[in-house]
Parts: C-alpha cells; sequence; structure tokens
C-alpha cells in the first residue's frame, strides 16, 4: 500500500527517480540504455544494406563474408555494430522487465532483470 | 577554364573517360566551358563537431556521406546551358528532376537551360549512391541546395570581379547577372569560366523558401519525359556496344542449388552461340553475388535462350531442396503460438491478459513476393585489357563496383559501372548479382561487351524475394473496450541471411518497421520475434517489414473496434492516444531509419493527422450501399505518415472491387509535389496488388510462379477509378524531410481488409485476397 501511495506521488509529480534500491538502479541505468539505443541508430545508420550485413553477422557471431568486405560496409561499422544494436535493443527489455517487477514489488526479479541489462550493455560495442 | 579534354585528361587519371553511359553525354557538346569537375574532397567531415563525429545519422553516417561541391554537380556551358549531374539512381521516382531544379533552384538558372547527367558509381567522388530507403531527397536536398547557392554565389563573384564593383552590388536572378547601378548584365556562361577558377566559397546563404521557383511548387514536370514517352531514354536493357554479344545464364532453381554437371553438346548446335561456361556459386549465403550456373553467350538473346534450353544440366539442389511454403507456413505459426525471443516490452502482459474483461486473438500471414520490376535486371559489361566497364539499372552502383572488383579480382580504378535508368527497382536491384554475370560473360568471351538479360521468368525464379511471415496478436480489453494489454509475435526469415549463414531472428532494422515503434498508447505490451530459418533469398521489397507489421497491426485494431463494438477511425485515433512525441530511444527501436532520434521523434499528432485526412477525403461516415465499405488504416514509416482510406465493393460471388483509394501523406516538407503524389498512386497500385493477388510460392525449393500469369501485379481493370492523394501540408521548411518512394505502400493492404469486413462482415487475415471470399 505504502509503495502504491508513494508511487503515485512519483507519477504526479513527474519525478523519475523510482523509491527502491532497485528502482535506483534501474534509474541510473536508464539514461544509459538511452545513450545506447542512440548509439546504435547511429552505428547503424548506412542504410539498409550494410545494416542487414552487420545485423547478420552480429546475431550469428560470424563475420560472414568477410571477404566481401568493401568501402560499402566501412571498417568502423563490422559485425560488432550489428551485434550492438541486439545488445542495446535486449538492454533496454530488461530494463523494462526490471521496471515491472519492481512495481510489483519483485525486488529479487528486478535485480535479476537489471543484471540482465547491465550484461547487455558490456556486449556493446 | 577547363575545356572538355582537359577534363577528360583529368578524369582519366582515375576513371576513364564515359562514353555511353548517356545519351545527351556528360558535358553537352564539345567545346563547353565548364564550372565543373574538381576532384576535391568534400567539406562535410571538415565542418562537424567532435560531438557529430562520434554520432553520425543520416547522410552523415551513410558510407561516403554526402558531397555539395558545385565543382562535382554542376556544370555551365558558353551558351549558358547548365548541366547538374545527378548520382542518385532513378527508377521512376523521378529524383533526376528533383535534383536538377533544387540546384536550378538555388542557382537562379532558368529551367529551359537547365539539363541533367547520370553519374557513374564512385562514392568517393558523388557521396553515397545507394538509393534505397526512401532517402535521395530526405538525405541530399540540403546539399544540392549548398551546391547550387555556392555555383550562384560563384558567377556572382566572377561578374562583380569583371565589372570591378562589390560583390553585394550584383544580384543574379533567372540566369541573369546584373548589377543594378549601372544597368549592367550578363549571361551566366559569358562568366562560367571566370567563375569555375574561384574556389568554392564555405559561406552561403540559401534562398529564403518564399523565393523558390521550383522546389515545392508541383509544377515542374519530368526533365526525363519526353525521352521516356517517346522510347528514346535509355534502360538497362537499351545499352548497345560494337561488337556485343549477349547473354542468358541457367541458374539454380533452388536457392543453394549447384551445377553438378552439364551437357552442351545440342546447345551448340544452336546458330549463334559463342560460349557456353559453368559459372561458380550455390554458396550460402550468397551475399549480392551470382548463384552460380551454366552462361551461355551468343550472337543475340534469342540463341542464347534456345541454347540455354538444350541444355543438359543435373544439379545438386543443396540443403533448400524440400522447401513447401503450405508446410513452411505452418512452421511459421507454430512458432507464432509459443513465446519468442522479446524485443520490446513495457508493464505486465500476461497480468493484464489474465484480469481483462474481453479477450481477443489473431493470426496474419503475407507471403513471399517478388519485387517484379517491369524491366528486368539487365546489364552491359566489358571486361578487357584488365579493365571492367559496366552499363547497368542498378539502385548502388558503389555496390555493383565491389563485387565487380571480388569477382574480377581488379582494383578499385580499374572497374567503372555506369548507370541507366531503371525501369522500376522497388530493391531488387539494389542486388548486383546480375552486373557481375555479365563481367564474367565478356572476360569469358576475351573482352567482348556482352549484354546479359534476365527473362522475366529469370526474375521470378531466382530473386531476392520479399520474406514470408506470420503475425500472431492478442490483446485484453478493458469495460470500456480498449486494449490494456497486446501481444504481438512477428515471425519472418531474415534479410540478414543473405549475408550470415543462418540467422534465426529478424534484425534491428526490419523490427523498426512498424513493430517495435509501435505507437500505440497501451499500457502493457510487449513484442516478441520467434525463430525462423531462410530457405530463399531474402531481400528488400519496397517497404519491406512495415507490409506485414502494418496489415497485421492495422487490421487487428479493427478487429478490437469490432469487438468492443466501436466506431473504427474513433478507435484507431484512440488507441494511438493525444498527439506526443515518442522517442526511439524510449521504446528501443536501435533503428530509426538511421535518423537522429532528437530531430525524428515519432509524432502521433501527425499520424492522426493523416488518418483524419485520408477519411475526410472519403467521405468517413457516409452510408455505403450493401456489398460496400469503407477502411482505414494508418502506418508510419520511412520517418513519414501515411494513411489510406480504401471503399471496396464486394459482389455476391465475393469478387471484390476496390471502387477508391484516399492516400494522405505527411513527409514533412514537400520538395516536390507531383512527384510525391506519382509515387503515392504508384504506392497505391503497387500496394493493392500484393493486398489482392501477388504470391510467390515454392515447391520442392523451386519458385512456382512463372509470370505474370500466375504472379499477378494488379492489372488496369483492377485498378480503382479514384485514387485521390492528401497532401498534409508541413509548414514549415526547418522540419525534418521524410521518404515518399515507399511509407504509401504499408497502409493500402490493411485498409482493404477492413473495408471488406465494414461490406461484408468477413475478416480477412491472408493475403493475398484473391478469391477467399468467394468460398
Amino acid at each position: 500500500m505504502m509503495r502504491s501511495v508513494l508511487t503515485a506521488c512519483l507519477i504526479l509529480t513527474a519525478a523519475p527517480a523510482l523509491a527502491s534500491p532497485c528502482g535506483d538502479r534501474i534509474d541510473s541505468l536508464s539514461k544509459r540504455v538511452q545513450s545506447e539505443v542512440s548509439q546504435s541508430i547511429s552505428a547503424n545508420t548506412s542504410g539498409q544494406g550494410n545494416a542487414a550485413k552487420r545485423g547478420g553477422e552480429g546475431l550469428t557471431g560470424t563475420e560472414g563474408q568477410r571477404a566481401n568486405e568493401s568501402p560499402e560496409a566501412p571498417p568502423e561499422k563490422s559485425a560488432q555494430a550489428g551485434q550492438g544494436a541486439d545488445a542495446a535493443q535486449q538492454a533496454k527489455v530488461a530494463l523494462e522487465e526490471a521496471r515491472t517487477a519492481d512495481s510489483k514489488g519483485d525486488a529479487q526479479g528486478c535485480d535479476a532483470a537489471v543484471a540482465r541489462a547491465e550484461q547487455q550493455l558490456k556486449k556493446a560495442p | 577554364m577547363i575545356h572538355d579534354a582537359k577534363l577528360s585528361a583529368e578524369l582519366a587519371k582515375t576513371k576513364p573517360a564515359l562514353d555511353n553511359v548517356s545519351r545527351r553525354g556528360i558535358l553537352g557538346g564539345a567545346g563547353a566551358l565548364v564550372l565543373a569537375l574538381s576532384l576535391r574532397p568534400a567539406r562535410a567531415d571538415e565542418t562537424q563537431t567532435e560531438e557529430q563525429k562520434q554520432q553520425k545519422f543520416g547522410a552523415d553516417g551513410m558510407p561516403h556521406g554526402w558531397r555539395d561541391d558545385p565543382k562535382v554537380f554542376v556544370a555551365i556551358a558558353p551558351d549558358g546551358t547548365v548541366t547538374v549531374t545527378n548520382h542518385r539512381s532513378d527508377m521512376g521516382q523521378g529524383i533526376r528532376t528533383s535534383v536538377a531544379f533544387t540546384v536550378a533552384d538555388e542557382l537562379e538558372a532558368d529551367w529551359s537551360k537547365v539539363k541533367v547527367v547520370q553519374a557513374w558509381g564512385d562514392e568517393t567522388r558523388f557521396g553515397n549512391q545507394d538509393t534505397d530507403g526512401s532517402r535521395s531527397t530526405r538525405h541530399f536536398f540540403q546539399h544540392f541546395r549548398h551546391a547550387g547557392a555556392a555555383a550562384r554565389l560563384m558567377l556572382i563573384q566572377a561578374a562583380a570581379k569583371q565589372w570591378g564593383v562589390p560583390v553585394s552590388e550584383v544580384t543574379a536572378v533567372n540566369h541573369t547577372l546584373t548589377h543594378a547601378k549601372s544597368g549592367r548584365t550578363l549571361g551566366y556562361g559569358a562568366v562560367a569560366q571566370a567563375a569555375a577558377e574561384l574556389p568554392v566559397p564555405t559561406d552561403v546563404k540559401l534562398k529564403d523558401p518564399k523565393d523558390f521557383r521550383y522546389i515545392g511548387t508541383g509544377k515542374v514536370g519530368l526533365i526525363d519525359n519526353f525521352d521516356i514517352t517517346t522510347g528514346k531514354a535509355i534502360y538497362g536493357l537499351d545499352t548497345k556496344l560494337d561488337g556485343m554479344l549477349y547473354a542468358v545464364v541457367a541458374r539454380p532453381a533452388v536457392y543453394g542449388g549447384k551445377v553438378k554437371s552439364f551437357d552442351d553438346s545440342e546447345a551448340k548446335k544452336v546458330p549463334g552461340v559463342v560460349k557456353i561456361f559453368k559459372i561458380d556459386g550455390g554458396e550460402i549465403p550468397s551475399e549480392f553475388m551470382p548463384l552460380g550456373g551454366v552462361a551461355v553467350v551468343a550472337k543475340n538473346t534469342w540463341s542464347a535462350m534456345k541454347a540455354r534450353d538444350a541444355l543438359k544440366i543435373t544439379w545438386d539442389d543443396g540443403p533448400n531442396a524440400n522447401y513447401d511454403t503450405d508446410v513452411f507456413r505452418k512452421e511459421l505459426e507454430a512458432a507464432a503460438r509459443k513465446p519468442g525471443k522479446v524485443v520490446r516490452t513495457q508493464g505486465d502482459v500476461d497480468g493484464a491478459l489474465a484480469k481483462a474483461k474481453t479477450k481477443v486473438q489473431a493470426e496474419y500471414f503475407v507471403p513471399h513476393l517478388a519485387q517484379a520490376p517491369m524491366e528486368p535486371p539487365a546489364a552491359v559489361a566489358r571486361v578487357k585489357d584488365g579493365f571492367c566497364e559496366a552499363w547497368a539499372c542498378v539502385q548502388g552502383p558503389q555496390a555493383a563496383n565491389d563485387r565487380l572488383m571480388k569477382a574480377l579480382k581488379l582494383p578499385d580504378d580499374k572497374v567503372k559501372v555506369n548507370v541507366t535508368l531503371l525501369g522500376g527497382g522497388f530493391g531488387r536491384k539494389s542486388k548486383p548479382d546480375y552486373v557481375v554475370e555479365a563481367a564474367l560473360c565478356s572476360q569469358a568471351v576475351g573482352g567482348a561487351p556482352v549484354k546479359l538479360a534476365w527473362t522475366r521468368e529469370d526474375d521470378l525464379h531466382h530473386g531476392f524475394y520479399h520474406t514470408i511471415s506470420v503475425e500472431h496478436l492478442e490483446a485484453g480489453l478493458d469495460e470500456k473496450g480498449m486494449p490494456v494489454a497486446w501481444l504481438h509475435r512477428s515471425v519472418a526469415p531474415t534479410i540478414g541471411s543473405i549475408f550470415a549463414p543462418d540467422p534465426k531472428h529478424e534484425l534491428p532494422f526490419e523490427l523498426g518497421m512498424g513493430l517495435v515503434n509501435t505507437p500505440l498508447n497501451i499500457p502493457n505490451m510487449r513484442l516478441e520475434n520467434p525463430e525462423a530459418a531462410a530457405h530463399v533469398r531474402v531481400g528488400w521489397f519496397r517497404s519491406v517489414s512495415n507490409i506485414p507489421h502494418a496489415f497485421a497491426i492495422q487490421s487487428f485494431v479493427s478487429e478490437l473496434a469490432h469487438a468492443a463494438g466501436r466506431e473504427p477511425k474513433e478507435y484507431l485515433l484512440e488507441l494511438i492516444g493525444p498527439d506526443r512525441k515518442i522517442s526511439p530511444t524510449e521504446i528501443g527501436d536501435v533503428w530509426n531509419y538511421g535518423e537522429d532520434p532528437k530531430r525524428y521523434p515519432i509524432e502521433t499528432g501527425r499520424l492522426r493527422g493523416v488518418i483524419e485526412a485520408a477519411a475526410k477525403g472519403a467521405g468517413w461516415g457516409r452510408e455505403m450501399p450493401k456489398g460496400s465499405g469503407l477502411g482505414v488504416a494508418g502506418h508510419y514509416s520511412f520517418v513519414t505518415y501515411t494513411a489510406v482510406a480504401a471503399e471496396v465493393e464486394v459482389d455476391d460471388k465475393g469478387q471484390v472491387k476496390v471502387k477508391a483509394i484516399d492516400i494522405a501523406v505527411d513527409c514533412g516538407p514537400q520538395v516536390n509535389p507531383e512527384r510525391i503524389r506519382s509515387q503515392m498512386e504508384g504506392a497505391v497500385v503497387m500496394g493493392m496488388g500484393l493486398a489482392l493477388t501477388s504470391e510467390i510460392t515454392f515447391k520442392q525449393g523451386r519458385a512456382v510462379q512463372n509470370n505474370f500469369d500466375g504472379y499477378e501485379v494488379l492489372r488496369i481493370d483492377a485498378a480503382p477509378k479514384v485514387v485521390r492523394v492528401h497532401l498534409v501540408p508541413s509548414g514549415s521548411w526547418d522540419g525534418p524531410l521524410g521518404g515518399v518512394g515507399e511509407p504509401g505502400v504499408p497502409p493500402v493492404a490493411p485498409a482493404i481488409a477492413n473495408a471488406i469486413f465494414a461490406a461484408t462482415g468477413r475478416r480477412v487475415r491472408q493475403l493475398p485476397i484473391r478469391d477467399q471470399l468467394s468460398a
């Protein structure tokens, strides 16, 4: 009940911070995840062809047909970029799962989800 | 001053001089004085801040970025003729016109004195040339404005110097330079030579948009219209060189198939046959390289085709020999009914579903499609003396250039790709396998130029197909009938499978096409992507993954409205919710069409606006006769908002007639309204084709459809008599530009499906509709 009242107050004041320890972790991680998402958009810019190439390689953890590497896919935008995009997206998913768990008072579930988000962020290039 | 000869010599240092790239020739005649063509590097990287360098979006992030150097893009002859070099492929969208008039407007050029020539593939020189993703105007409009404005200033500077007056006292208006105080005037051609010797100014002032004479007016016709309508324009199939031979290829019918052996004894007897040889291939993933097979080179196409028919080839069909789309659909459905990889979530979907007053569930199916451009893939190549030159209808000349380098083991400066007009592209011509085939044929015959043609059958049998997909949706409704829970599983083989071995999930850019960025205002939402393997070459098809996502989501919303007993358009608008800006970073969309998430949030008010505009255009709410209905759908794609209201009539036999389509588009500033209308009209026709008739199926790994009798695109008698395009004004030229080429397609099919439901009470959940309602 106390949590509900507190949550309602937070919503009313539009304060982004959550009231639990896990909520604090979510809050501190949230900006980083959004930054990684933005970074992934940037890294995946360069057209559908390159995004598909990098994404495919990133998902499968392969180098794909590296022999086909060309100026079309600049070195800095390699399979890592594709892997990074997936990791950023999965970090965001994990963070939202943590948020849901926290809203239910499921501290253990929240911590686990935050850990997953952090793990995903480590994969980002 | 640079004369033709000097220009040619300069170009020859990097690439051999152009020939036959354009009917008009690149400089518009011998002896032209030109402003053009230094090899100066672009200023793009010089002007960017450190922060901008770290994160690049839009054209900045594309390979080789953009260029705005007037010495690359603008040439002015002594008679004042302005020649603009367009580096984007024109496949009917009219970009040659838009680029030319954008430069001409800022240049203050007389449109009647403007010509356009096509750039060859050279991204180092011209900037990115991948003509895909509805990006040409979006990415390059401002840069072409700068090129035109810089050229105008150089002309002004040259005139001022000649007259000995301050630059500020000289004006350039409609091809004339004027010094008002002295009453002197000069034509552009008179100072082009002097202007060409000036450095390109860095401080360029663009015109006030109120002074645009071509941009945004919608009054500029296609610059190529006369040539196109009189058969003079040069397409991929039209290129002709002296001594040219002709070729076709027998390719493996199954993706990953290989030639085990072949007997060409009968084929060699066909008069005119010059060479028969095996092309290696059959690798998975294929990337953009040829499938392999057996090539026949002959003195004419007919001989080549007859000889191909006479070949006796034993194939190893490879791992996809049993691919059957009927069976595969069931696999996709099974995958869609189980949890998959979560790609976006918010709230507690399972909890909300459990508590929901009403639950609704549906599945939607979209089959493989072929781009089927009216002009099938075609290329001419000449590989001689260690140099390869190609002429081809390609969307990505640099991509072709790179694959030729790989296939022929040649360095970049020994390969050149000239770009013809494209008789349609729709994504197919982004993959230059056919250009490589042409080059291999030329190489095999010792360097004679070879025209490689794909027949319609070749195109339908060996394509890069639109994926096949099942969309599974569940929703829980509250007492008011509004969804409190939304679950969407999208399962489809990924385009990534042509680049990497066996990826099982769709890629962020596919998921970002209408799935992850679903802009509905629902508290509990989970979007999943179960696994699916690819068994064919999957490629881009105009609007790509937006097609299945829009069809499913916009149909499902209509189903929910019905379940709630609500009017569907109002329900859709309520579900989109109040006007707001959704940041892609807040919903985990890691694609956003490559655009800056700050500049390009999803604006729900604009989505609502196009839905209202389309519905209003259709006379939404009017009483419909029995058997007729109106349906509406809206969608956000390629950072543009579109909506369609369809009016259909279904007769007693279940035959569907689309009587009218209203399509509304909000693409931000409208650079070429005439072309936007044209693109929307074309998208309606293409969207109707995939909604009503188009489908590629596979049996034993082979595409079943052979030609337009089996793969039906929309026919003229099925086209609606009325297509009304509603352009939603932007209000400001400072707003972000949206794409135009593709966004018209996605909302067409769901609008028709929703209209059919309104007319009959029957729900269409699979495409194409064909005879589903006659059963």
